[in-house]
């Protein structure tokens, strides 16, 4: 039936009214319609390497592949940015510098492993950032007034600004799963679903700066006085700044390293060297070094650059004790720095690996560890000495991983991580003996 | 033919020429639930009529409430769930809503009861500032091997457990069993002779919600699931399951003295442990493959069924169980009797459980409360 010419004419309005209401207006008005689609993100020269060659590794948004960044080379935004302990930026403008001082003493109250950002297009700031995860310490690098940073992290936006000349503050970001959290295959980013635990500290190493919470202006100055603010994903972001009396050691940077990170930096700057020289070759030839040292920067470098196929080989026979904890725990820490991470590794270990579901989720489940309540019962144990017999190698070095942890005689039964199965054979006889009692009455059994 | 279509018209004009109220009845009176105003308790399903009263019209038929309304006006206000004496099986449908005073199918009780611990921990996680930081440091402390020290809570003195167990502030306290064996072990200090009035009846469904604790304890819990053991599901898969069917027929026969208050036959008890012993041994390789949360359930009912055996073979048996309890029930008195004699302890609830368990605290509370009266 054709419509006739009014009701076409009402038709038109109301399509048009449905428009007006449903389009959202844009803030700013007319300039800011000129803006690009938030779909499409600019890749534009945001800010600068000051840093020595091969100290930044960078990627495209949508590429897979890490290429280290020359000397005082463009760095764009929408990258993602692996920086090394050592690296340091500067604004396009000059006006804000990063600088990535890593933990090398490992004495950060929440550990930190690496440290990875993306910049993005400045607007109304000198410089905005995600952090992903890890250490940075934003500087005001102006001849003269206040720099402002907008920072990002996880849920939040901060906007920072550094009221004076030489002003400094430093921002730590660390996740894990909590103990207990039971693996689920899912769809990636659905609304709801488990994520892990994030938090954030900042403290003002120098100078002032006012600091925007989600609409809230917090002043701070450095110690003594109100210092720090304090975020994590479980509750509301911070109202108010806590006071510090004195810088607390860790975030000193005046303080000297110890030998043992002295020889860590030194390592990290012999791989800085060959990264920026053979970029294809670096991580071989630190993973197939004699020493151990290089070996475990290796481990470091592929966990923060997610090559994720040597941290499985690595578990698959690590030659040490050494490279086995710390491979256990850059796995434990990489697939907390995302909420995603846990459904990338374990499409990751079916799609590349060829491991089974079942195995994918049991090394997931052994990655994510238990609760107290799993610890008090006895069965727990027992299907990790099931696992400490099965046909990967991934997986019994996984559950002789929390069985070292959780049989305080376990140690006086060796167990070698690179040995056969029949080797893992004897040892789950010798700690089968070493059991604890079951418990009883056990709250929950049935359930 | 007429005759029907000039009742439909006379039927159209009555309709039509009735007042307003007689076809819509007065909202405020139907359906009579207190909080009709509030938009989330307004619309309901219902089936009835209004009548004239003297008090004016009032609704009579069933109405099934979209929205459950709380309980202000129900005798059970601020009060556990009743136990629904129809409700024999999980997951069995009964009446639910205000009118039925609460009383609601135990699946969904299970699940709004999970739902309320995930909201408890998350309210304890957002009272402690620190959760975050103390969970970071946790995992961090594990990784390098030095586990925290994990100072468990205290046990409280015996008078304060007492009070805590007659009067818990979260039916958490009951369904694990915790304060049913305060309780318990409590109840030899009363004067039986005056809780008499308050020795309650507990019927046979009840009686078979009971889960007890204890070796003695899991074998009569597996005894009396005995034809519809809960297996897990693993054990329907190929390889175990002609083993699983063993398993339940040799079981079967061990358990049937053994409810009927005899001491099972000796051979009987070695065919169990051999079928057991194969069970266990196919199902090494099977349970290795099996997630975390299957394996589990696997290895603790492989245990159940070993604690079972072991205490089959080291302990004199008869009359663990009163055949009588199947068929006329028991009472409070006689519970407590047999379980303290024969070292039972209560354990946790299974899901779907819990109405019972609370029915019986109460019952428990009463009689010791009836019993310390008279002593004053």
């Amino acid at each position: 039936m054709a419509m006739s010419q009014p009701g076409l004419i009402a038709a038109a309005l109301v399509v048009m009214g449905c428009g007006l209401v449903l389009t959202p207006s844009p803030p700013g008005g007319a300039s800011a319609a000129a803006q690009p689609p938030s779909s499409q993100p600019r890749r534009l020269a945001v800010a600068r390497v000051l840093s020595a060659a091969g100290s930044f590794a960078s990627r495209l948004a949508t590429g897979t592949e890490y290429r280290p960044l020359p000397a005082e080379a463009d760095i764009h935004s929408t990258d993602r940015l692996v920086a090394f302990p050592g690296a340091n930026l500067v604004s396009k403008n000059g006006r804000i510098a990063l600088a990535f001082p890593g933990d090398l003493l490992g004495d950060a109250p929440a550990p930190i492993y690496d440290t990875a950002c993306i910049l993005h297009p400045a607007e109304e700031v000198d410089l905005d950032v995600t952090l992903e995860c890890g250490r940075l310490v934003v500087g005001n690098t102006a001849a003269e007034g206040a720099a402002t940073c907008r920072l990002r992290f996880w849920n939040q936006t901060w906007t920072i600004a550094l009221e004076t000349p030489e002003t400094r503050l430093l921002l730590d970001l660390s996740s894990r799963w909590p103990a207990g959290t039971r693996f689920q295959v899912r769809k990636m980013n659905r609304p709801g679903s488990a994520a892990p635990v994030a938090t954030a500290l900042l403290i003002v190493l120098k100078g002032q700066a006012t600091v925007d919470v989600g609409g809230v202006a917090l002043a701070l100055t450095a110690p003594p006085g109100p210092a720090e603010l304090r975020w994590d994903s479980l509750h509301d972001p911070p109202r108010v700044a806590r006071k510090l009396e004195q810088l607390p050691p860790w975030a000193d940077p005046q303080r000297p390293l110890t030998p043992p990170a002295r020889a860590l930096a030194e390592t990290l700057d012999r791989f800085r060297q060959l990264y920026a020289r053979e970029p294809d070759q670096a991580l071989t030839r630190f993973a197939t070094a004699k020493e151990l040292l290089p070996r475990l920067v290796a481990l470091h470098v592929a966990q923060a650059l997610d090559v994720l196929e040597h941290l499985e080989q690595t578990l698959h026979a690590p030659a040490t004790k050494d490279e086995w904890d710390l491979c256990v725990t850059l796995l434990r820490h990489w697939i907390a720095r995302q909420p995603n991470h846990d459904q990338f590794l374990y499409d990751f270990l079916l799609t590349r690996q060829q491991y089974a579901p079942a195995e994918g989720r049991i090394f997931l489940q052994l990655l994510l560890g238990f609760s107290e309540e799993d610890l008090r019962q006895t069965e727990t144990y027992q299907v990790l000495l099931d696992y400490l017999t099965h046909e990967k190698a991934t997986l019994r070095n996984l559950a002789a991983w929390h069985l070292l942890r959780l049989l305080p005689e376990a140690p006086r039964f060796p167990y070698k991580p690179d040995g056969s199965r029949e080797d893992a054979l004897r040892v789950r006889d010798q700690w089968k003996q070493l059991l604890p009692p079951p418990s009883l009455p056990s709250p929950g059994k049935e359930r | 033919m007429s005759a029907r279509l000039s009742l439909a018209v006379v039927g159209g004009a009555l309709i039509l020429l009735a007042p307003v109220s007689a076809q819509y009845p007065t909202p405020a009176l139907i359906p009579p639930n207190p909080l009709y105003q509030h938009p989330a308790y307004r619309y309901q399903f219902y089936l009835g009529t209004t009548v004239p009263t003297v008090y004016g019209r009032t609704f009579v038929g069933v109405t099934v409430p979209y929205t459950r309304a709380p309980q202000l006006f129900s005798p059970n206000m601020g009060r556990p769930v009743p136990y629904s004496w129809w409700s024999v099986a999980p997951g069995v449908p009964t009446p639910s809503g205000y009118m039925s005073g609460s009383a609601s199918s135990a699946a969904a009780l299970a699940t709004q009861r999970a739902f309320q611990a995930a909201q408890a921990e998350a309210l304890r996680l957002r009272d402690d500032p620190e959760a975050a930081q103390r969970i970071i440091a946790a995992q961090a402390s594990y990784e390098k091997a030095a586990p925290p020290p994990r100072p468990g809570l205290p046990p409280l003195p015996p008078a304060q457990a007492l009070i805590q167990a007659l009067t818990p502030e979260d039916d958490q306290l009951i369904t694990s069993g915790q304060a049913l064996n305060t309780l318990l072990q409590a109840l030899p200090t009363i004067d039986t002779r005056a809780a008499e009035p308050a020795n309650a009846f507990l019927p046979p469904q009840l009686l078979q919600e009971i889960r007890f604790a204890t070796p003695k304890g899991e074998l009569l819990n597996l005894a009396r699931l005995s034809g519809r053991l809960p297996f897990p599901e693993v054990f329907d898969q190929e390889p175990l399951r002609p083993l699983k069917e063993n398993l339940e027929r040799d079981f079967a026969a061990v358990a049937l003295p053994l409810l009927a208050g005899k001491s099972p036959d000796r051979a009987a008890i070695a065919q169990l442990e051999n079928t057991l012993l194969r069970l266990e041994q196919a199902a090494a390789p099977v349970i290795r493959n099996l997630s975390f949360d299957e394996a589990t359930a696997a290895r603790r009912f492989l245990n159940q069924f070993h604690n079972a055996l072991r205490t089959l073979k080291s302990e004199n048996l008869s009359r663990l169980w009163n055949p009588n309890w199947n068929a006329l029930g028991a009472n409070v008195a006689d519970l407590a009797q047999h379980m303290l004699k024969h070292q039972l302890r209560f354990d946790a609830a299974p899901s779907g459980s819990e109405p019972a368990y609370l029915a019986l605290h109460r019952a428990l509370t009463a009689y010791f409360l009836a019993g310390q009266k008279t002593r004053k």
